[in-house]
């Protein structure tokens, strides 16, 4: 019996001293742990590159990466069980609907305590990721888009310039669109593809809006819906609507390939974010293409440039352990000479304002076009409604009745008001 | 009878009594020990069933009633979770799809198995790989297969439409047209009938052979032999089939949730205008999508209410049909 109860005491030390182990860092420091999403060996290398220079400038933490992937399902268990990381990046829409849960940190009181000038960011990347007023991620990268054109075949056809409205790129697109030999269509004109651009770039592009200012009403009937709709759907009609989802189809499970329908010159307008300009270089693509901003309408040029806006955030989750380091890290992980070599390593665009006139910054590809988009402010935020997945889901399924011309655009939009209206 | 010896029999009796209750007490003990070392070694299990059947199941009773994501506590709210299912579009859509899937899929699955299960029956030379050939898709990983045949489905380079514009037809865009994409779910399902074409060609080789002889002698052909004998001797096999296949396709998940992930879209996507929104899938995308755990309990609560009256049902069926059959 003393046998076993000097075993059982020694087993408890060895685990205990594995815990305390576990916690600070074998010169000491203490371990702050970071999840990110990168799982690509390429853009992981690049992460931890800055994780280094962060470690070798300190002597009170020590960061430990862990390339966690995307899914929302490991962070949530981690929240549950009490182990989750002390920063985890994630976009911006994931740091909201975690919060609207209250699964978050929020880090206004860390600023305040800090002197730290939450304004060195842009505004409205702050902006989207702040819930009831508090602020719940630190960003280091935004997402917006805007709109890549196939230069070769605007010349082809007498075009020396893209189009400025909607107007102007349907006529484009039109008289650019060809068949093959078996009537299928061979080079897509207008930019109905990615589905995810259709559903918020085209749709921006006519003042259509799929939720009010308040960030909460939801306004799928909007008449900058319809009319972006209305679009679409002539344009699928003049060459068969079967022959467009045939393409569609094909070039979305081609999509970011090398076989991408933009890479091999068969898509005249691209609305994609700023990586597909090092996509079309790590591909050998000899596309010659041009980015300008996403067109206007002849009544309203002042839409022009309008973009869905995301960020790549940092954040606490509420049960982290090593809070402060975790904020320690956070400032130097976005709002440092570390995030602009995130910012030029993984082609996002700098939240940090002081960027958009660093040199380094403005010589990646198409970033000059794009961080001239940011300086307008005039990014979509996504409504902070807890049920927005669902609404996004609701609006997908209903654009399909459209884009397959099950309904008009009309009663399709009408009847999604109808289903969306007791979204939370 | 003279008194001793009467008294040597009740001795005798009584000796044979106690020697009795002696074995018994004995074999009562050896029955207690083993009963106890039975339980003993049973108890690992019994714990896991405890803690990881018995627990979540009664846990997510309650929590059907409640409000709740992983750290908050649960905040009863009654009947509010049942009530939005009902009134939930997607709840419709999904359990509608779903049904679809269950009572298409489940019968061409096991048509196709019977007939692959018949045609590998009778003998020809390479029956061996041609089984091995049938069987090989089910032990195929689903995301793998899934990866293959959303290539496979592809409008312009996929093998589906080529083969058919072979054969003079224009295919659809298969899985971005929301009235093909359950089509394309039931087309990958039929590849991977591996298993239940086992079963059935076990069932098959079990039907006496007599049987057949008695019929051709009286005259019945070739469909009659199938349907008259074939058929009433292995339908006790097929129902059982039909049952795993209905319990199955209610929780059909690991390929929609390939394919909607493949097609880019939305995270919490459900395919082309949610045509292929799995029941299953929905409450995945409830919990931890939309963080209504309460909720997704409540829907997991009303699928385990469908296949049980479902299974219930089919047990019947397959009680009367293993009757007729003469089975046990």
């Amino acid at each position: 019996m003393k046998k076993l109860v000097t075993l059982a005491l020694a087993l408890a030390v060895m685990l205990c001293g594995a815990v305390a182990l576990a916690e600070v860092s074998p010169d000491g420091r203490e371990i702050i742990t970071f999840w990110n999403s990168y799982t690509n060996v390429d853009e992981a290398a690049i992460v931890r590159d800055v994780v280094d220079g962060y470690n070798e400038s300190q002597d009170k933490y020590y960061v430990d990466m862990v390339s966690a992937g995307s899914d929302i399902q490991k962070i949530i268990v981690s929240i549950a069980n009490r182990e989750a990381p002390d920063v985890y990046q994630t976009s911006n829409a994931t740091i909201i609907s975690l919060q609207s849960n209250g699964l978050l940190s929020p880090l206004d009181d860390y600023a305040k305590a800090d002197g730290y000038d939450l304004t060195a960011y842009s505004t409205q990347a702050i902006e989207s990721n702040t819930l009831d007023g508090q602020v719940y991620g630190l960003l280091f990268g935004i997402n917006i888009i805007q709109m890549f054109y196939n230069k070769d075949l605007l010349e082809q056809y007498g075009y020396s310039e893209p189009p400025e409205t909607m107007e102007e790129l349907y006529d484009m697109a039109v008289t650019i669109t060809s068949l093959d030999e078996s009537g299928n269509i061979d080079v897509l004109g207008y930019p109905c593809f990615p589905f995810a651009s259709a559903r918020q770039e085209l749709i921006y592009a006519f003042g259509g809006r799929w939720w009010a200012e308040d960030g909460v009403t939801l306004t799928p009937n909007a008449q900058g819906v319809i009319d972006s709709l209305n679009m679409n759907v002539k344009f699928r009609e003049l060459y068969g609507i079967n022959q467009v989802q045939s393409f569609l189809a094909t070039a979305n499970t081609n999509r970011y390939t090398e076989q991408d329908m933009f890479f091999a010159g068969k898509q005249l307008f691209r609305l994609d974010g700023p990586w597909l300009a090092s996509m079309i270089e790590n591909y050998n693509s000899d596309v010659n293409y041009g980015v300008t901003l996403v067109p206007g309408t002849e009544a309203h040029p002042e839409y022009r440039g309008a973009s869905r806006f995301e960020t790549t955030s940092v954040c606490i989750p509420v049960t982290a352990e090593h809070k402060e380091g975790a904020w320690d890290f956070m400032k130097y992980y976005t709002n440092s000479e570390g995030t602009k070599k995130l910012i030029i390593g993984l082609g996002n665009l700098p939240a940090a304002k002081w960027m958009w006139d660093d040199e380094e910054v403005l010589a990646v590809p198409v970033f000059d076009a794009f961080i001239e988009a940011l300086r307008q402010e005039n990014g979509i935020l996504y409504p902070k409604i807890a049920e927005y997945s669902k609404y996004t889901s609701l609006i997908e399924e209903h654009l399909d009745y459209v884009y397959n011309g099950v309904m008009t655009p009309e009663d399709a939009m009408n009847l999604l008001y109808e289903q969306a209206k007791n979204l939370q | 009878m003279p008194a001793a010896s009467t008294g040597a029999q009740q001795a005798s009796q009584i000796k044979s009594m106690k020697n009795s209750e002696h074995l018994r007490r004995r074999h009562s003990a050896i029955e207690a020990r083993d009963n106890r070392n039975g339980f003993l070694f049973a108890l690992p299990w019994i714990i896991g069933f405890l803690i990881f059947s018995v627990y979540p199941l009664i846990a997510s009773f309650y929590y059907s009633f409640t409000e709740f994501n992983p750290i908050t506590p649960a905040k009863w709210i009654g009947l509010e979770n049942y009530r939005y299912i009902f009134q939930d579009p997607l709840v419709a859509k999904s359990l509608k799809n779903t049904l679809f899937i269950a009572f298409v899929s489940t019968p061409l699955n096991l048509f196709v198995a019977l007939l692959l299960a018949a045609l590998v029956s009778s003998y020809f030379r390479g029956r061996g790989l041609v089984r091995t050939i049938f069987f090989l898709p089910s032990i195929i990983p689903s995301v793998a297969a899934t990866m293959i045949w959303i290539w496979m489905f592809d409008p312009t380079y996929g093998f589906i439409n080529n083969v058919l514009g072979m054969l003079g037809i224009k295919g659809p865009a298969w899985l971005i047209n929301p009235a093909t994409t359950k089509w394309a779910l039931l087309l990958m399902g039929t590849w991977c009938t591996g298993t239940t074409m086992l079963i059935c060609l076990a069932a098959l080789q079990d039907v006496p052979r007599s049987y057949y002889e008695s019929a051709e002698i009286d005259g019945a052909n070739a469909v009659q032999r199938f349907f008259k004998i074939t058929i009433p001797c292995i339908a006790h096999v097929l129902v059982y089939q039909a049952i795993l296949g209905f319990i199955g396709a209610f929780q059909y998940f690991n390929q929609v949730y390939i394919i909607t992930r493949a097609s880019g879209g939305d995270a919490y996507s459900g395919g082309p205008a949610n045509s292929i929104l799995m029941y299953p899938l929905y409450i995945f995308y409830n919990a931890f999508g939309y963080f209504k755990m309460g909720r997704a309990s409540a829907m997991a609560y009303i699928l385990f209410l469908i296949i049980g009256i479902l299974t219930l049902i089919m047990t019947r069926v397959s009680r009367k049909v293993t009757d007729y059959a003469g089975g046990e």
